[in-house]
């Protein structure tokens, strides 16, 4: 930004330079003129010495006073073109001695017209105010016309110098009127050239540009080619105040084409330093188009101010002098050169100091740039501490300040304005900063601005309607001419580009073919329309209804003030709560990046860790359904119960939001108090038996049977106390403890464990907290159990009390109401559960699943119970393809696959197939519960969704629903001889190991074993790893997991595991193929460990490791 | 059937699937006396029972993090032992560290792929 801003007022602070440097320039070129214009004896052809040397013959010579007054002043102005002022005010003052002694008044004017010139060249404004005045009085009392007019000229120029606009708009109107009366052609030009100055000092640019287009036409027609250099310089310099650098680069190369003929020293070094400004504000496009390099613009700006400067230097125009130096000092800066550059503006300040200039202010502007925008090492070489920096710029800016509005120079208020707020913002002082800049904006809007610009190209239209009517004839030859050339530009559409070749061609043209190049530019506008901007379009409206337009701007002005107005009064409010404003939308916005993120963070969870609870649930389920012994259904329906729990508890964590809002919903079923505490026991025997710990349970036997409440957060409960209990525990008991207390009932959960400290006591119910620092490690958890625990049982409405003392044990205690409930309401919800599979019989089901497990464990739940038919798909497209084929019942669709997704798929069912087809009912198997999922999955057109892992009678019931069958229950339990379809194996194929162990099934038990031991470490193991994105770990892991793969006969889980470690391994491994490889893999061996968990006689003894493998 | 000498077998690897299925594949056609060890360390303590071959995993630490690798426990085996055999074992298919290990000192280089048993097999009849 801060760059950004330091361009803009770099740009500007420019354009303001030169300016005030042309105005300067071209009235010195007046000057000349008016000297010129006295010429009878000196003012010959000839130049330089060998003019003196002619004159000083004549002076030696000539008798009559009057003769030698006129060669006195002949020779002062010859020493003012040499440059010599003493001289030059030695032989004027001598002249004007010997004029007053002989009462030659005529003489006098001249003598007193050459002083005063003389003065004018060295700045000295006020005394050459004094000489001119006398000249005035002089030429009145004479009553010569001529002479008075060109008093006028002078006196007004004095005051454009002393920035009086208005006095010397004054005179200008004089000299104007008098020259017109005379029908002097060339003065009346001039005249109408520095009023245009005046207006452009002004900064009224329309009217400058109307007066120095009419001096240009007055010049044209009178023949006077440095008269039309000038003007021509003039128009330049106002498209140049007006940035528009191509089209002033265009008038000055025009006339340096002509001074360059002329031989015009002072023109010439004013040109050159035209161009030089016009290089070094050129935008890189513009550069590129002229053939020159960006970065050489500085450079090439450099060499021409150094051409103006070697002329200045010749001519000893002091002022010139400055103004060279200081343009090459802003050479220096923009190339970075800092240190050089002040040494020039330095130098440059000291010599309009010297001349008491007001364009003092542009070097001074420059110096406080550059010790606002030096870096640190460059201060160091010009020695300034880098620390005093401040001091210097506001010392420097505010002289600058001080002369601009001094002598009203909006330009360089609107600069030094700028240049203040950025130093100010720099030192974080930004109200200011912000003061500094509303004066800045203020300013900046008055001056230039698109309006002005309008006005400005109105006028060049009207110009150019008014010559076309004049010189239609010879315009048309050369028309049809460049019409054709132009053909070549018409592609190229910017105005800049047709500008620079337009001006490349005129340098080949040369001067007479201007008038032609501005008819080429009516024509151009006129006759392709078509292919130019719409900014053009206007402008040519704009020409020809100009008149009606006119009004028109005025009003325009009118708003735009109001426009303005208002901007500043948005600025200062803006200005006040930008801050304030930005803090709190980056707050917000952070909030909502969080909460979406976590939104995203839950949806993946919940699919990663459903989909492999689908396996497991889903497969224990049909092992139930198998023959099986006592022990083994025992295994299973804690395996069954458990998961059935994890899937609850993941549940809750998925939905975290809902327990931080409190916003869950408790569900008031009946149920056996004795039968939860049971479950609990059962879960907790196998671990309790492991560590030695004895695990009690007493339900009084006042606790009524059934209560109504929720058995599966009470679950939760307790199964956190419990756990908990058991797992801070390493000898002695956990009694869970039940009893009737008055109409409520107690819990509570006894340990001997090692105690919680008193200072804790109250922490660990907060999330994520556990006693002891060391616990984590130690007895592993996320410590999220406790505050769930403590917030479920608040809002059954109990209270959660805990006394413990360290080393002896802890006691968790709650109380809650749970109203005594009825057997016949807990068998009716336990006879719900069994519904009745034959009522899908006969149907017809398309199963969409690219899970070839989920697929399997769907198919077999459903043919388990049921009599149906069921065709797989294992992608969208797939589907698709089966259904243009089969006619289907029901359409079961999962929603995350490859090649084509389930909500596509069903878009395109519902959008492509003819009406019965259309029409399928179809379910969502999703494995996510985040109701925007499900949402997406009603918007594609699905009619019910079966959350993954699915409950049996949750699939027949919505099957059901949706293909119009009667729900039915079966009242007594599924037979256990009526054996289900035998276990398939998925994904292991034991003939391998069985080859390898040579068909002995106590050998291949043990590598089964070994195998389903290792799981639980590696996927840790691997899980870590991928968090820490640590590819080589994983590859490794892999990698060492191939031998156990190999021996399982699980080709696909190797096929998996050795592309992952390839992908692992590559030069630029995918994170997202990574992840995927490894959740397939961990899926696939976890679906793997409930088949061999099916198939082997699992004993719980196979924890100790060596007295399984060392004999 | 042609049975070799049996010999005294150390096999290192954290994998205990390997060392069982190893142990198991070695002795099915000789009865080699063969113990297992976990970590290079273990092994390293029981270099006084003078095994005739150790089979050495390459990577020692997947399961303990701070056991020494197979490069480690090889060095500090042929610091003091010339006769004993080790063939290194190892996931890696890299030519580098093989030849690191065969420059080391190791017998063999062994990749655990599908023929690994066979060719283990192959070396201890052969040694």
């Amino acid at each position: 930004m801060v760059e950004h801003g330091n361009l803009r007022a770099g740009c500007a602070r420019t354009t303001y330079r030169a300016g005030s440097l042309y105005s300067k320039a071209i009235a010195l070129i007046l000057i000349f003129f008016l000297n010129s214009f006295w010429g009878d004896v000196a003012y010959a052809q000839e130049q330089g010495p060998s003019r003196k040397d002619l004159l000083f013959t004549k002076l030696s010579t000539s008798q009559p006073d009057s003769n030698k007054v006129k060669i006195l002043t002949g020779l002062s102005s010859a020493y003012i073109d040499a440059g010599n002022y003493d001289s030059a005010l030695y032989h004027a003052h001598t002249a004007l001695e010997l004029a007053g002694k002989v009462s030659f008044k005529q003489g006098m004017v001249v003598a007193n017209s050459c002083i005063g010139n003389v003065y004018m060249y060295l700045s000295e404004f006020r005394t050459a105010l004094q000489y001119y005045e006398k000249t005035l009085s002089l030429n009145v009392q004479m009553d010569n016309k001529s002479e008075t007019a060109i008093s006028y000229g002078s006196i007004g120029y004095v005051y454009t110098c002393l920035s009086e606009h208005n006095k010397a708009l004054e005179y200008f109107q004089n000299a104007l009127r008098v020259f017109e009366q005379l029908g002097d052609k060339n003065n009346a030009a001039n005249t109408l050239n520095h009023i245009g100055i005046v207006y452009s000092s002004l900064s009224e640019y329309p009217k400058a540009l109307e007066y120095h287009q009419k001096a240009l036409s007055m010049d044209e027609q009178s023949g006077n080619k440095r008269g039309v250099a000038n003007d021509l310089i003039n128009i330049g310099r106002v498209h140049k105040m007006l940035s528009d650098y191509p089209m002033a680069l265009e008038y000055y190369q025009k006339a340096l084409i002509i001074n360059e003929q002329l031989g015009n020293k002072r023109s010439l070094a004013v040109n050159y330093l035209n161009i030089g400004v016009i290089f070094s504000e050129l935008l890189d496009s513009a550069c590129i188009l002229l053939g020159i390099a960006p970065a050489d613009k500085y450079l090439k700006a450099s060499e021409y101010y150094q051409k103006a400067l070697i002329i200045n230097e010749q001519l000893g125009n002091k002022v010139g002098i400055a103004y060279c130096l200081n343009n090459i000092g802003e050479a220096h800066a923009q190339l970075g050169d800092y240190p050089r550059a002040l040494e020039y503006y330095q130098q440059s300040l000291s010599l309009l100091e010297e001349a008491d200039h007001h364009d003092q202010l542009i070097p001074l502007e420059n110096i406080g740039d550059v010790y606002l925008n030096a870096p640190e090492n460059a201060l160091e070489k010009m020695g300034i501490i880098p620390s005093e920096r401040f001091n210097k710029v506001y010392e420097y800016i505010n002289r600058s300040l001080h002369i601009a509005t001094e002598t009203g120079s909006l330009e360089g208020q609107k600069n030094a304005w700028n240049l203040l707020s950025e130093a100010y913002e720099k030192q974080n002082e930004y109200g200011k900063a912000y003061e500094a800049y509303k004066n800045y904006i203020t300013l900046r809007d008055s001056i230039g601005g698109e309006e002005i610009k309008k006005k400005i190209t109105q006028k060049e239209m009207q110009f150019a309607f008014e010559k076309k009517e004049t010189e239609l004839k010879y315009q048309q030859q050369l028309t049809e001419e460049k019409l054709e050339k132009q053909q070549l530009f018409t592609s190229q559409q910017t105005q800049a580009l047709a500008l620079i070749n337009k001006e490349k061609e005129l340098q080949h043209l040369a001067y007479l073919n201007q008038q032609a190049d501005l008819e080429k530019e009516k024509a151009k506008r006129t006759d392709k329309e078509k292919q130019l901007n719409v900014s053009e379009k206007e402008k040519r409206l704009q020409a020809s209804e100009l008149k009606a337009k006119q009004r028109e701007v005025e009003v325009q002005n009118v708003q735009r003030n109001l426009f303005i107005g208002g901007f500043v009064v948005m600025l200062l409010f803006a200005g006040i709560f930008l801050r304030q404003r930005n803090k709190t939308k980056k707050e917000k916005q952070r909030a909502e990046n969080s909460e979406k993120f976590k939104q995203q963070f839950l949806a993946n969870m919940s699919h990663e860790i459903r989909t492999p609870m689908n396996a497991i649930m889903g497969m224990t389920h049909l092992a139930l359904d198998t023959s099986l012994n006592p022990k083994q259904q025992g295994y299973l329906s804690g395996i069954s119960k458990a998961s059935e729990n994890l899937l609850h508890i993941i549940d809750e964590i998925l939905d975290l939001s809902k327990i931080e809002a409190g916003k869950i919903d408790l569900e008031q079923i009946d149920f056996s108090i004795r039968d939860v505490v049971e479950q609990v026991k059962q879960t907790l025997q196998h671990k309790a038996t492991e560590k030695n710990i004895e695990l009690l349970i007493t339900v009084e036997s006042t606790v009524p049977e059934i209560v109504i409440g929720d058995p599966v957060r009470l679950n939760q409960v307790l199964m956190n106390l419990a756990g908990n209990g058991l797992k801070f525990t390493e000898k002695g008991s956990v009694h869970l403890q039940i009893k009737q207390a008055q109409e409520q009932i107690r819990f509570s959960v006894i340990d001997t464990g090692i105690g919680i400290p008193h200072d804790k006591l109250k922490s660990i119910f907060e999330s994520f907290t556990q006693a002891h620092s060391s616990d984590t490690r130690k007895y592993g958890g996320t410590g999220l159990g406790l505050s769930i625990s403590k917030e479920l049982i608040e809002l059954m409405g109990g209270h959660i009390s805990i006394e413990s003392e360290v080393g002896s044990g802890t006691t968790f205690s709650f109380t809650i109401g749970l109203p005594v409930g009825s057997k016949e309401n807990l068998l009716k919800q336990q006879v719900s559960e069994q519904i009745d599979g034959s009522i899908l019989d006969g149907l017809k089901i398309l199963l969409v699943d690219d899970n070839a497990d989920n697929r399997i464990v769907c198919r077999d739940t459903l043919e388990s119970k049921s009599n149906v038919e069921i065709i797989e798909a294992s992608n969208g497209k797939e589907a698709l393809e089966k259904l243009a084929v089969h006619d289907f019942d029901i359409v079961l669709m999962d929603v995350q696959m490859p090649v084509m997704d389930g909500y596509e798929a069903t878009r395109q069912i519902r959008a492509s197939f003819a009406a019965p087809k259309k029409d399928v009912p179809v379910i969502a198997l999703t494995a996510s519960v985040i109701r925007s999922d499900l949402d997406l999955c009603r918007a594609a057109g699905m009619d019910d969704y079966v959350p993954k892992p699915f409950k049996r009678s949750q699939l027949f019931t919505t099957i059901a629903t949706l293909s119009n069958r009667k729900i039915k229950f079966v009242r007594e339990t599924v037979s256990k001889a009526n054996a289900g379809p035998a276990m398939a194996f998925g994904h292991i194929d034991l003939s391998y190991l069985r080859n390898f162990c040579n068909g002995d099934e106590a050998k291949m038990q043990k590598y089964m074993r070994i195998f389903l031991e290792s799981i639980p470490a590696w996927i840790d193991n691997l899980k870590t790893a991928e968090s820490e994105n640590s590819f080589q770990e994983i590859a490794s892991l892999v990698h060492g997991f191939k031998t156990k793969l190999l021996m399982m006969g699980m080709d696909e889980a190797r096929t998996v595991a050795t592309e992952l470690e390839m992908e692992c391994r590559a030069e630029n491994p995918g994170q997202t193929a990574i992840q995927t490889g490894t959740a397939t893999l961990i899926q696939i061996i976890l679906a793997a460990q409930a088949e061999l968990i099916n198939s082997i006689n699992f004993k719980p003894q196979i924890n100790t490791r060596h007295g399984l493998f060392n004999p | 059937m042609d049975y070799s000498t049996p010999k005294k077998i150390f096999i290192v690897d954290d994998d205990t699937m390997l060392t069982e299925a190893l142990s198991d594949y070695l002795t099915r056609k000789t009865a080699h006396q063969i113990s297992c060890f976990a970590t290079g360390e273990e092994c390293l303590k029981q270099l006084h029972e003078n095994p005739d071959i150790i089979i050495l995993d390459y990577y020692l630490d997947t399961v303990q993090k701070d056991a020494a690798n197979g490069m480690e426990v090889l060095k500090t085996i042929r610091k003091h032992h010339h006769n004993i055999r080790v063939i290194m074992l190892s996931s890696q298919e890299r030519f580098g560290i093989a030849a690191q290990t065969i420059q080391k000192g190791a017998e063999q280089y062994v990749i655990k792929d599908g023929d690994a048993f066979e060719n283990i097999s192959k070396m201890v009849e052969g040694i």
